[in-house]
């Protein structure tokens, strides 16, 4: 069972927001504690996987209109 | 006098360029989750940088150029779809409480990680944006922003034009029904996945 006084820690921490301080604190939390460290790889995963899926290209076509509206020439 | 002149907002043109069009591919794909759709999202992002261009002499250089342009395209679709429909889709605060749980839900660890590794390796991109999609566009922006491109609080919170706790709440809020729709629909295909990702 994770401790439930970590949840908000963990997910601020997941998105690299929590103070130095903070950080030490959880980190040295998660050192002794096998369930929010499982807790925390998953969510790290969890995060990483959809990055990995979800980030995209702009099409090509769409580069040209930009141009086309850098160079003034129309939009 | 005036040549230098010219040259030196000739330079500060290019460099203004070369600073908005960097973020060109995130804000494609964060127009893909605003509309769902992309030739409208490339129309979309036409339109951000055409306002951009325009507006570049309010931007000053060196300061916060993605999240300047991230607001501007959230913007533009706002007022596009305010002008599209009249009664924008209102959120039901029970709705997502309730597929949210408490947060704590989303976090109980299993006993084993392997079980929720193969689960999140075995995620497609269709699994993902369907279930982001079911989440109010406040909440899918909150988690995109942040998860997608990597955004700090204080740069969403200058996008979405909401408080930083706030967006902290939403992006909380946002992840754990992101997970809970996920674990749902996998035991539903499967009979036996509700187990894989309380962790995740």
């Amino acid at each position: 069972m994770r401790c439930s006084r970590e949840a908000s820690n963990i997910q601020d921490y997941i998105s690299g927001e929590l103070s130095e301080e903070g950080r030490r604190r959880l980190e040295n939390h998660l050192s002794g504690c096998e369930s929010c460290r499982t807790c925390v790889d998953g969510m790290l995963l969890f995060r990483s996987r959809i990055r990995d899926l979800m980030r995209v290209s702009a099409p090509p076509d769409l580069r040209d209109r930009i141009a086309m509206i850098k160079t003034g020439s129309g939009r | 006098m005036t040549t230098t002149t010219s040259a030196m907002q000739e330079g500060q043109g290019d460099r203004f360029e070369v600073e908005v069009l960097q973020y060109l591919d995130g804000l494609y794909g964060y127009a893909i989750h605003l509309t769902r759709n992309p030739e409208d999202a490339s129309d979309l992002v036409q339109e951000t940088y055409a306002r951009a261009f325009k507006a570049r002499s309010q931007y000053r250089l060196g300061t916060n150029a993605r999240a300047w342009l991230f607001a501007i395209l959230r913007n533009t679709f706002l007022n596009d779809r305010r002008s599209a429909c009249r009664s924008p889709r209102t959120v039901s605060c029970e709705w997502l409480d309730e597929l949210a749980g408490e947060d704590q839900d989303g976090f109980e660890s299993p006993r084993s990680p392997d079980p929720q590794k193969s689960f999140i390796a075995g995620l497609m991109r269709e699994d993902i944006e369907k279930a982001l999609n079911e989440l109010p566009e406040e909440f899918r922006s909150a988690v995109v922003l942040c998860d997608v491109e990597e955004m700090s609080y204080s740069e969403i919170s200058q996008i979405l034009g909401i408080p930083i706790g706030t967006v902290r709440s939403r992006i909380h809020r946002g992840r754990a029904i992101l997970r809970k729709l996920l674990v749902e629909w996998q035991s539903s295909m499967e009979g036996s996945g509700g187990e894989v990702l309380k962790g995740g």
